[in-house]
């Protein structure tokens, strides 16, 4: 899959460096456009090879009522196939030690096991359900998943400024069959190509949640990465704040370190 | 060359462990509880206190660690469920490839919900819970190696834990109602002195290894144990008519017993099978443990989660098995509300198919409060008229129980 898209993407990008991008705007269809937004968007997001991240959350009820998560996470950067992932849970005090491994796919289900440590347990868990509540947040399993290219289609909307900063808007539509959306739309800015904002909607097509993604920092002078996510829910009144601290790129963490028994040691 | 780095590294952690270091820190943390059981049939309520902690220190490269977890347990009415356990307290040195662990550990093996065939390396802690949950800590040198083929974990287990068994005065406690010339009577239970068919008794040296893989959606274990059974033969060796005390014997023999664990987890389905064959000089038999985990997904606005299990349990012995699983058929569900409380409900009732007036079952509630409380509701029957069957033995105690635990 990801050959099929470098390849339409190979000469797609000589092409932008052989015209002016004018040109190569009136050649293209909206669903060109946005291929080659997001394409481009995941290939400067390329080679971080493994990565480690602290995460404070905040979930905010209707009436403003706060209950706080904090979690720490590793990821590998996949090749050929997803994202490798392993989580590991400080608070709530009652979760303190439960670990989560997860391979993720595009477009089938992830593979996922949960580590209980009262019993000592390691649980493969059904992921069909990347929908589902992430920790009882707005957030769902698949918002903070990685975004590999084959996920979605796309669709170029419009250019639009928000916050000072040229955008693109680019429509997704997710090509797994048990997404919990019928689409979301995606403001990318021109420079670094960094999400700024997200708009969910629901199956029905009704704005479920908006995304917005502040305070961008680079590391490695190459990555961009937000430390504040602000997720609302329209349809609930309910919000969760991400605080992302202590990002750590090229740790040079391989496959060995996430397996059940990395999982079962994870502290 | 591993044997080499892992003796360097040894020196090393002994090094630190004697030597105070400022960024080797210990990790702690742990729960108390309260909780109050009330058996509306024996019309007595009986409390306790708990308290468990977790001591963790790591090498800076997480290569070497140790670990530590006391548990003790305070009763109001039982003397013998007044117990304390080392937990787990070991040295573990990992890679990539390779751990090793020495000390008093806890290994979990198993898929099922309904009951744990496979799982035999810990002793289960009666005390605690006769649902056969909670587990003593297991004397034991674990070696492990990682591949790409699987996982290959072998133990040695040095020492043998007695299952002990609640007093007189509380809830389980194996009282029994045996008709005398006066009429039917309650006869308190005594147990004997474990006895053992091998004649090292408690330090015959078991050993076991287990095979696991995952491939795509299937998950694999093959296990193989050798040595002293983990669940004892009961008898009542003599009544004391006068005394009303039933005197109860507890057998441990000597067995191998072959285990398979297979879960497929195809979508929003989790088929399972757990299967066991053991060699004993008792009746040599097989069981099993086969179902399914259906989850359906946001069944609620707030995107709760309903799911489906269904178990059924067999055992070649038919009526003369240990285990009351010799054909029932196990069905539960569990609703989780997904909210920020993580409040969730199981409830399963487990039927006996070859005798319908059998059954047990259970519901189990819990919701956080704070961030590092959590309440639990848990309420238990037990159905049996037949004195056969190892659940009449339970059948007064149905209990309703309530936990508050606060989490550090």
């Amino acid at each position: 899959m990801l050959n099929r898209v470098s390849k339409i993407l190979i000469p797609l990008l000589s092409l932008m460096w052989l015209n002016s991008a004018a040109q190569i705007a009136s050649a293209e269809t909206p669903q060109e456009k946005g291929l080659r937004i997001a394409t481009e968007a995941d290939r400067v997001d390329r080679g971080w090879e493994s990565a480690r991240v602290a995460l404070h959350m905040v979930l905010i009820s209707p009436n403003g009522q706060k209950t706080t998560r904090e979690v720490r996470m590793q990821y590998l950067e996949g090749k050929e196939a997803g994202d490798k992932s392993l989580s590991i849970f400080d608070s709530p005090k009652d979760v303190q030690g439960t670990a989560f491994l997860s391979f993720s796919h595009a477009l089938q289900s992830d593979e996922q096991w949960l580590f209980l440590p009262a019993l000592k347990r390691v649980k493969r868990i059904a992921s069909t359900n990347k929908s589902g509540p992430f920790m009882g947040s707005e957030f769902a399993f698949e918002d903070l998943s990685s975004s590999e290219i084959e996920k979605y289609s796309y669709e170029f909307l419009r250019d639009e400024t928000i916050d000072n900063q040229d955008c693109y808007v680019v429509r997704n539509f997710p090509q797994y069959e048990h997404s919990g959306y019928s689409h979301r739309d995606v403001w990318i800015d021109k420079k670094h190509y960094r999400v700024l904002r997200i708009e969910y909607f629901d199956r029905k097509g009704q704005l479920l949640k908006t995304l917005e993604q502040h305070g961008h920092r680079q590391y490695l002078d190459k990555y961009w990465r937000a430390d504040k996510f602000y997720m609302a829910n329209h349809q609930t009144g309910k919000s969760t704040e991400l605080h992302w601290s202590g990002f750590e790129f090229g740790l040079g963490l391989t496959d060995a370190d996430f397996n059940q028994n990395t999982l079962m040691r994870a502290r | 060359m591993f044997f080499l780095r892992w003796k360097s590294c040894l020196a090393g952690s002994l090094l630190v462990a004697v030597l105070p270091c400022s960024h080797a820190a210990i990790d702690l943390r742990g729960s108390v509880g309260l909780e109050a059981r009330a058996f509306t049939e024996l019309d007595f309520v009986q409390s306790s206190l708990a308290l468990e902690t977790e001591w963790y220190w790591e090498s800076g490269d997480s290569s070497i660690a140790w670990k530590l977890k006391p548990f003790a347990r305070l009763d109001n009415r039982d003397d013998e469920r007044t117990h304390a356990d080392l937990r787990e307290f070991f040295f573990q040195y990992a890679n990539q490839r390779w751990e090793f662990r020495a000390g008093i550990n806890k290994v979990f093996w198993g898929v099922t919900e309904s009951q744990h065939l496979v799982d035999v390396l810990n002793q289960t802690d009666y005390l605690e819970g006769f649902d056969g949950e909670d587990k003593l800590g297991q004397p034991m040198l674990q070696l492990t190696s990682v591949n790409d083929w699987g996982v290959i974990d072998a133990f040695v287990l040095p020492y043998f834990r007695e299952r002990k068994f609640p007093g007189q005065d509380g809830g389980f406690n194996y009282q029994l109602m045996l008709n005398t010339a006066t009429g039917e009577q309650a006869f308190k239970a005594h147990w004997l002195d474990a006895e053992y068919e091998s004649s090292q008794e408690d330090k015959h040296v078991d050993s076991a290894i287990r095979y696991s893989h995952f491939i795509g959606p299937i998950d694999v274990g093959i296990s193989y144990f050798s040595g002293t059974a983990r669940d004892p033969l009961l008898a009542i060796a003599r009544v004391d008519q006068q005394e009303q005390i039933a005197y109860w014997s507890q057998t441990y023999l000597q067995m191998t017993q072959w285990g398979i664990t297979l879960q497929a987890t195809l979508g929003a389905w989790l088929l399972k099978l757990e299967a066991i064959e053991r060699d004993w000089s008792a009746e040599n038999y097989s069981a099993l443990s086969a179902g399914f985990e259906y989850t359906v997904y946001g069944v609620s606005e707030q995107g709760a989660d309903l799911g489906l299990l269904l178990e059924w349990n067999h055992d070649s012995r038919g009526d003369q098995a240990t285990s009351p699983n010799q054909n029932d058929l196990f069905a539960g569900m569990r609703y989780s509300f997904n909210n920020p409380q993580s409040s969730e409900i199981l409830m399963g009732v487990s039927t006996d198919l070859d005798n319908r007036r059998s059954s047990m079952g259970k519901v189990e509630a819990s919701h956080r409060l704070g961030d590092s409380f959590r309440l639990s509701i848990d309420a238990w029957f037990f159905n049996s008229d037949d004195a056969t069957d190892p659940v009449y033995l339970f059948s007064e105690q149905n209990f309703i129980q309530i936990s508050l635990e606060k989490f550090f």
